[in-house]
């Protein structure tokens, strides 16, 4: 406990102060808050087989819908702070420095791993909260176990969070430059994102309304 | 005495080139070692393996006897090739960073900002710094804590005049505070300012280490020059005690066969009527002991 304390003050040293960390993570929070609020837009007047946009934001559904703009910022932003925090410090030569100055290879590489899972619970603990709030505000009769009928939705999305992540951080490692450590991260995951959606469609085939979330 | 590091048939290759030979080297608490070479001669090579850096091919090396374990590059304090910090952030935040990868309780970042002379910046930004400012805060930072060993190589490589001489001030303050340190570097001046000690490295193996003045029996060499040259010639060729090595129209030098206090070499000039315009008198230097010994092994 003492050294994941002692490790986590180390990258707030580091980032406190850093304007691009800075707005990466404001933009994440209020995009996260507000992103939803477009689906106002969806649906507005369609007749009777469409549903109404309401779904997006009762519960159970808001848990999913709120969990695809998760997906998408998370991906993003997080996404591109974790590969900051890597390749800037590669080309800072900081990283190379923390060894000189007495850390081992692990310690390195602690201190990133902790401050993936720290921000992958950030992310998730702002999902949670942003979701039970809109959740409560538009629901007819929110009640507690109508609320956390989710299907383990927290427990995917810091699943998701930690998926990229650390793809994130390994190809940052590997790649070690910023620009196209990026453009790699980007690239795969799209791939990867496009291969599984086509996959999810193919199995659900029959559904009347399928669901990607999270 | 206390062994820092010993160093043990240390080789290391890049590609078919041999940048380390079979390199022994022991320092002891309290040394200042120069280590003295060319360029590519494996100064920094050495530096960079025994701080964990690159992996050597063969040999081996030990810090202060094993004391401290894996974390002993938290007890020495080092500045390799160029200083790195982060740019957005201020001297303070820097310094507070490694303070903390050192693991150090109490950092004295004020003790260490005001030996480098950096307290009136210490709110600015690194990136705002000139280049002789980063290597002082990179040496801030190597003093943080009380290492007990002190690495820098080529601490003033690529500083301006005013920035070297700043930064050996702080170097020689250091060494004379009773620091052990550690520096490679190819600037024999700076080296023989600071160091008590020299190791001098060549293609990747130690042709010797011996303390500063040690190399040669040291012969005084002087440098002189008179209105009348001829005479002075005449004078000099004449006494048994001296042996011009070089002589010119304008300057003739030579060194003291037998021991010869300056005084009466010059009331033996006054007295045989030589005027002197100029007259110098040193120890033979590290830069000719450097060029024999060099020289001799190509």
């Amino acid at each position: 406990m003492k050294s994941i304390i002692y490790f986590l003050s180390l990258e707030a040293k580091k980032y406190k102060k850093n304007n691009l960390v800075i707005i990466l993570l404001t933009g994440f929070v209020l995009l996260f808050c507000s992103l939803i609020f477009l689906g106002k837009k969806v649906f507005q007047g369609a007749p009777p087989p469409f549903p109404s946009y309401k779904i997006f934001y009762e519960f159970p559904t808001v848990w999913d819908y709120q969990g695809v703009i998760g997906n998408w910022l998370v991906s993003f932003f997080i996404g591109f702070l974790v590969i900051y925090s890597i390749t800037s410090e590669i080309d800072f030569k900081t990283m190379r420095q923390s060894i000189i100055n007495g850390f081992t290879r692990q310690d390195y590489f602690m201190s990133k791993l902790i401050f993936i899972i720290a921000l992958s619970l950030i992310a998730t603990i702002i999902y949670t909260f942003s979701t039970l709030i809109i959740g409560m505000f538009n629901t007819e009769y929110p009640d507690f176990y109508l609320a956390m009928d989710n299907n383990h939705a927290i427990l995917r999305f810091f699943v998701m969070c930690m998926g990229y992540s650390s793809f994130a951080m390994l190809v940052a490692f590997l790649v070690r430059r910023g620009f196209l450590s990026l453009l790699i991260y980007i690239v795969v995951k799209d791939v990867f994102g496009i291969f599984a959606q086509v996959s999810t469609f193919i199995k659900n085939r029959n559904a009347s309304f399928p669901v990607y979330a999270a | 005495m206390d062994k820092i590091i010993t160093i043990q048939n240390l080789s290391k290759n890049y590609g078919s080139i041999r940048a380390l030979d079979g390199l022994n080297l022991e320092v002891q608490k309290g040394d200042v070692l120069g280590i003295l070479g060319p360029n590519g001669s494996g100064k920094t090579t050495t530096l960079g393996i025994i701080l964990g850096i690159l992996q050597a091919d063969s040999g081996n090396f030990v810090w202060f006897n094993d004391a401290y374990g894996k974390h002993h590059r938290r007890k020495i304090g080092s500045i390799l090739e160029t200083p790195n910090f982060y740019p957005y952030l201020n001297a303070d935040d820097n310094l507070s960073i490694v303070a903390q990868i050192k693991n150090i309780e109490n950092p004295r970042i004020d003790e260490a900002l005001e030996t480098v002379d950096l307290l009136s910046r210490r709110k600015s930004k690194f990136s705002t710094y000139s280049l002789g400012m980063k290597q002082r805060l990179a040496i801030a930072g190597a003093i943080l804590g009380d290492p007990e060993v002190l690495l820098f190589d080529e601490p003033t490589n690529g500083l301006d005049p005013n920035g070297i001489a700043d930064v050996r001030n702080i170097l020689k303050r250091l060494a004379e505070q009773g620091n052990t340190i550690i520096m490679a570097s190819h600037i024999l001046d700076e080296v023989e300012k600071i160091c008590n000690k020299v190791a001098i490295l060549k293609k990747g193996k130690l042709l010797s280490c011996n303390p500063i003045g040690s190399q040669s029996k040291s012969n005084v060499m002087f440098e002189i020059s008179a209105i009348d040259m001829d005479k002075l010639n005449k004078t000099l060729s004449s006494n048994h005690h001296i042996k011009i090595t070089e002589s010119n129209l304008t300057m003739i030098k030579g060194h003291f066969v037998m021991e010869t206090s300056t005084q009466d070499f010059s009331r033996y000039l006054y007295d045989s009527g030589n005027i002197i315009t100029h007259f110098n008198i040193r120890k033979q230097n590290l830069e000719e002991d450097y060029l024999k010994i060099t020289s001799n092994q190509a």
